[in-house]
């Protein structure tokens, strides 16, 4: 009995998975096979890989990865940064009006971005930023911080404070606390923080559609919408650059996905 | 007296100067994108604002726009049909999976199966829509249609995300099962935290399957289905990247939302204060629904 409700429980996670996977399989298969191919057998595999779409694709989205991935690792290291130097502040400093600071940031999740969609373009836009990198990074930096400091100065009150005095008395300055003992002891959240920032930017779509219209400085997700349409008529190619841009979050994932999985239920368990 | 509390405070401040000068460019920054842009998106509404970013004020004049804005209101009666639909895509399928894989016995094919789960995360956003726009919904080499000439249905094909009575159903049927995400972590978070004591003595007592999943583990997971609800609402009232690929909000208006005629009528037509006004009134929705959602389901629980 138990044993037919387990194998039950197999067969239908599998049904559903095979249906979610049906588009990135077809993506793949399609991915190698020409025009011709696509409309002698669809849904058979290729019978001859194409590798050349991988090439042509490869050299047509390159520039837009490189954006991409230049954007979000400057962001993300700016948000790590100072989500470990914030939530640290938060974490062990005594000083007046602490909470009602704290607070000051955490009420920010109160703010939906719809709101600030507008106004943030048009302060960008009188900054002179528009169409610069900068456009992207710094309000990248300044709104991923608020998590990573909720996340960093829970983990980081959890450090044994016996650390601390320690350090104290050898005489540590500041910097060398925060250096020597948080960075090292806090390396599970940062790469938490670091790995959730990462991947939400790196799928970002209408703040840089909005500031930045220089197609050469265009991130990946944007150049997408306009790469499949001057390419309309080659699939393979198409499905290529799909497949090509899906490398960078493949990569983060399978290194990171235990910290992933504990940055999204983290949130879930306080809720 | 009331001096000496006074100069005590500020020499406390003094004292712990380092603490404001390293939380200085946390500050710095939220001070300049994230508390300005707010308050500065509040001000707009009411100012007649174009493409320089000046502009009179015009007191609520751009909120009585609203009501001879034809596609505003149809767009808030398909913010609607898609604040449900997703909500039940975000609960029902996720929350199932989520329970058969709590049900699998042994822990290794748990994790194989929450990794498989969640696989998909690694493809891109903008992928998946662009896949299910050019090769599931095309009219001409979409899989859809591709499938019924296979099985013999081909007059039920359709242009799906072009066809008046066919677009808003394409849009919300974009990236079935809707399982492929982080909605189901969450609650197989929740349900794996469900002590084995609590488990143990439903077993005891006799309870089914079904049973223990209505009458134990749904109870005990509302904290996460809360979680859930909030989201999946914010993110249906803000996100319109998926609409503004698939349909651009049409044909027509059919699937035009208010977060997407927010951006056309600031980032196509230069009337940033009268989208600036959407964006306070989506906003007051979004704190309303929060509150609502938080209050309603709590009650819930306590009855």
């Amino acid at each position: 009995m138990k044993n037919i409700k387990q194998i039950l429980i197999f067969f239908t996670l599998t049904v559903f998975l095979a249906i979610t996977f049906i588009p990135f399989v077809m993506m793949l298969s399609l991915s190698f096979k020409t025009n011709a191919d696509i409309y002698a057998d669809f849904w058979g595999p290729p019978v001859v890989l194409h590798f050349e779409h991988y090439s042509r694709a490869f050299r047509a989205v390159f520039r837009y990865i490189w954006n991409s991935l230049f954007i979000c690792t400057t962001a993300t290291f700016g948000v790590v940064f100072l989500s470990s130097l914030s939530g640290y502040v938060f974490a062990r400093h005594r000083f007046p009006f602490k909470n009602i600071l704290f607070y000051a940031i955490i009420s920010l999740f109160m703010i939906p971005g719809i709101l600030t969609l507008i106004p943030m373009f048009l302060l960008i836009k009188n900054l002179g930023l528009l169409n610069t990198r900068w456009a992207l990074i710094l309000p990248y930096i300044s709104g991923g911080q608020i998590f990573g400091i909720l996340l960093c100065r829970t983990f980081i009150s959890e450090i044994p404070q016996d650390l601390f005095d320690a350090a104290r008395i050898d005489g540590a300055s500041e910097f060398r606390v925060y250096w020597n003992i948080v960075i090292p002891l806090s390396l599970p959240i940062l790469a938490t923080v670091g790995i959730m920032t990462g991947f939400s930017l790196y799928n970002d779509f209408i703040w840089p559609l909005i500031v930045i219209s220089d197609n050469s400085k265009q991130v990946f997700t944007v150049a997408l919408t306009i790469f499949g349409g001057e390419h309309r008529l080659d699939m393979g190619p198409v499905l290529a650059g799909y497949a090509i841009g899906c490398v960078p979050l493949l990569i983060l994932i399978s290194f990171g996905m235990k910290y992933f999985i504990k940055g999204i239920t983290s949130g879930a368990l306080k809720a | 007296m009331r001096a000496g509390i006074l100069n005590n405070t500020f020499r406390n401040i003094w004292k712990a100067r380092l603490s404001y000068l390293l939380l200085a460019p946390t500050f710095l920054f939220l001070l300049i994108f994230n508390y300005y842009p707010a308050i500065r998106g509040i001000l707009y509404a009411f100012q007649d604002v174009q493409a320089g970013g000046h502009g009179e004020f015009i007191g609520v004049g751009n909120f009585e726009k609203f009501f001879g804005d034809y596609i505003l209101l149809k767009s808030f009666i398909n913010l609607a049909i898609f604040l449900v639909g997703n909500l039940l895509k975000a609960l029902i399928l996720p929350l199932f999976i989520a329970v058969l894989i709590s049900r699998i016995l042994s822990p290794r094919g748990r994790y194989i199966f929450q990794t498989l789960f969640l696989f998909p995360i690694v493809v891109p956003g903008m992928v998946g829509i662009l896949l299910w726009k050019g090769f599931i919904f095309d009219a001409n080499t979409g899989i859809l249609n591709n499938f019924l000439r296979v099985i013999g249905l081909a007059r039920l094909e359709h242009a799906w995300l072009g066809e008046h009575k066919t677009a808003l159903a394409s849009v919300l049927f974009t990236g079935f099962p809707w399982v492929g995400g982080v909605g189901f972590l969450i609650f197989l978070a929740g349900l794996l935290g469900i002590s084995k004591s609590v488990l143990e003595s439903a077993f005891m007592d006799g309870a089914g399957s079904l049973r223990r999943f209505w009458s134990i583990e749904l109870p005990l997971i509302m904290g996460q289905i809360k979680l859930v609800v909030v989201l999946t609402f914010i993110g249906t009232i803000q996100d319109f990247a998926g609409i503004l690929v698939l349909t651009g909000g049409g044909p027509g208006a059919t699937t035009h939302v208010p977060a997407l005629h927010m951006y056309y009528m600031a980032f196509r037509f230069d009337q940033f204060g009268y989208g600036a006004s959407i964006g306070v009134l989506l906003f007051i929705l979004i704190f309303l629904m929060t509150i609502i959602n938080m209050k309603l389901i709590q009650s819930k629980v306590e009855t």
